[in-house]
């Protein structure tokens, strides 16, 4: 898997696949964090394309916020469906993450 | 019988690459001394060794004994033709296959045709050409080889099918083992719990699952009851699932040894408990569940739980109602500074308490709508007035039948926990 990666304002900006299930995580996970461990720690995770997320892909955004912390950042998470807002609120995983409706703001938010 | 022309003075040894065992034996099967000499002597000179026979019937018993690949026979002898041997030797069912080539002076299509037919394989005109004949052997030595090579791929190439086949029997044995031991850590029956009673429902997506659920008794005074559900699926979400499931039951979990039986009697300290045992030192989740874990007085109907990132108990009240319970904590596994409070709650008599994972409401039928809460809570509304082991039977039917025929995506439970009328 190839994550689509770009840098904006020192800010990594990762677009997560169409489906984030058991078959694709470890890639992605291992992905990001290559990514986000290369950058400044300081990152928005876009899941405008991610329709279907599992509770293994839960875990893909849970290690990117760990590793971005663990670099003094963080990892902000824009433009997320309705269900997998649910998921998060399910999870209650929505109040350990800045979640941004468009990825300017999440950007933005970094200062 | 034509007589072949006498052979060249080509030197001896130059037909090599007779790698298939037997291939070095040449059968000459004629019926006329002179050319069986000539072969003879021709075929040594080649590096072949030359077995003889003056008919077919004593040439097809010589090739039973196994040890030939190669055969030059006459078409026209006495007794048996040489399309006849050659069907004969195409019936017989060797081990190996036998190249024939026969000898002849026949030049028409139809007769080459039925030399075919009869199943030879070559032809070599009659009288010979030395060099002509040298050159068919060869191509028959590189097909036995050829044929030897394909049958030594199909023996490896079985042997390794053999091999996977068995491997696979072992991890189907296993895992109805492993699916044998999971449901033996969910509860047998609701007798242990009474005056509660209890249903249950347990779909698992694989053969074995993510989730588990129990309701046993604590004390005098109480009972306990857990839903979990293992982030991802198959074998390595059951193992962990499993071993959950051990420390989340009295007598059984490590929580019993650090701080006494008491610890099932704060739900709140129970997931802190499990929580800092499934994060990683390293910071970085690995393995995550969510978990409702609960304490019941069946004579009081007073209860408190505690949830981590699980979908919230529903509360199913007498008229009908269905009560949401306050939300909890996040999944255990993921944050070590994750905070666990329990709530309380009250199960009046003829009113039930039902936990369940998201595979039920994230069930999704052929045309991609979810199963979903409000779906389920009408099920259990309108069909309040069955007992609970046939409510879950009846939420089980609804469940397949909403699914079709198509596999479940996730791992499907719900337990319902009731206090009856006194």
């Amino acid at each position: 898997m190839r994550l689509i990666h770009r840098q904006e304002n020192g800010v990594d900006v990762v677009c997560l696949p169409e489906r984030l299930v058991t078959a694709n995580a470890g890639d992605a996970r291992a992905e990001l964090k290559q990514i986000i461990q290369a950058g400044s720690g300081r990152v928005v995770v876009n899941l405008g394309d991610t329709e279907l997320m599992d509770s293994s892909g839960l875990a893909v955004v849970v290690a990117g916020l760990q590793t971005a912390r663990k670099m003094a950042g963080d990892l902000h998470l824009a433009e997320m469906s309705d269900t997998i807002w649910a998921l998060f609120e399910l999870t209650r995983l929505h109040r350990v993450f800045q979640i941004f409706d468009d990825e300017a703001a999440a950007v933005r938010a970094f200062g | 019988m034509s007589v072949p022309r006498p052979p060249s003075d080509h030197p001896a040894g130059a037909l090599s690459g007779a790698q298939a065992p037997g291939a070095r034996k040449v059968l000459v099967i004629d019926d006329a001394p002179d050319v069986r000499a000539n072969l003879r002597a021709l075929l040594r000179k080649w590096g072949f060794e030359a077995v003889l026979a003056s008919n077919g019937a004593d040439g097809l018993e010589r090739l039973r004994q196994g040890d030939i690949r190669l055969v030059i026979c006459d078409w026209m002898m006495d007794g048996m033709s040489g399309p006849e041997v050659c069907r004969a030797i195409r019936l017989s069912g060797f081990a190996h296959y036998v190249y024939v080539m026969l000898l002849t002076g026949r030049t028409e299509d139809r007769d080459l045709v039925f030399g075919l037919d009869a199943g030879a394989d070559d032809f070599v005109g009659k009288p010979f050409d030395v060099q002509v004949l040298r050159a068919r052997l060869q191509v028959g030595v590189r097909i036995l080889g050829l044929q030897e090579r394909l049958a030594e791929q199909n023996r490896r190439l079985k042997q390794s099918h053999d091999a996977l086949d068995s491997a696979y029997q072992q991890i189907q044995h296993d895992l109805a083992a492993a699916a044998r031991i999971q449901r033996e850590s969910l509860p047998a029956s609701d007798a242990r719990i009474a005056p509660l009673r209890a249903g249950w429902l347990f779909l698992p997506a694989t053969r074995i699952s993510g989730d588990s659920f129990h309701v046993f008794p604590i004390s005098a005074d109480e009972i306990g009851f857990y839903h979990l559900d293992v982030a991802g699926h198959g074998i390595p979400a059951a193992l962990l699932s499993t071993s959950l499931s051990r420390s989340l039951v009295p007598h059984t979990g490590i929580a019993q040894h650090t701080k006494g039986s008491r610890e099932y009697l704060d739900p709140g300290d129970l997931l802190q408990t499990l929580n800092a045992a499934l994060c990683s030192p390293d910071g970085e989740v690995s393995s995550y569940a969510t978990v409702v874990y609960g304490v019941l007085s069946p004579h009081t109907g007073d209860g408190r739980y505690a949830l981590a990132g699980h979908p919230q108990p529903l509360l199913l009240h007498s008229d009908g109602s269905v009560e949401l319970l306050p939300k909890g904590g996040l999944p255990v596994g993921m944050f070590d500074t994750a905070d666990y409070a329990a709530q309380r709650f009250r199960l009046e008599p003829g009113e039930r308490i039902i936990t369940y994972s998201d595979g039920i409401t994230d069930c999704f039928d052929p045309q991609g709508r979810a199963f979903d809460i409000d779906h389920l809570c009408e099920l259990l509304r309108v069909n309040r007035g069955l007992c609970s082991s046939a409510l879950a039977a009846l939420l089980r039917d609804a469940l397949l039948a909403w699914r079709g025929d198509a596999d479940l995506e996730d791992d499907v439970s719900l337990l319902i926990i009731e206090r009856p009328e006194p």
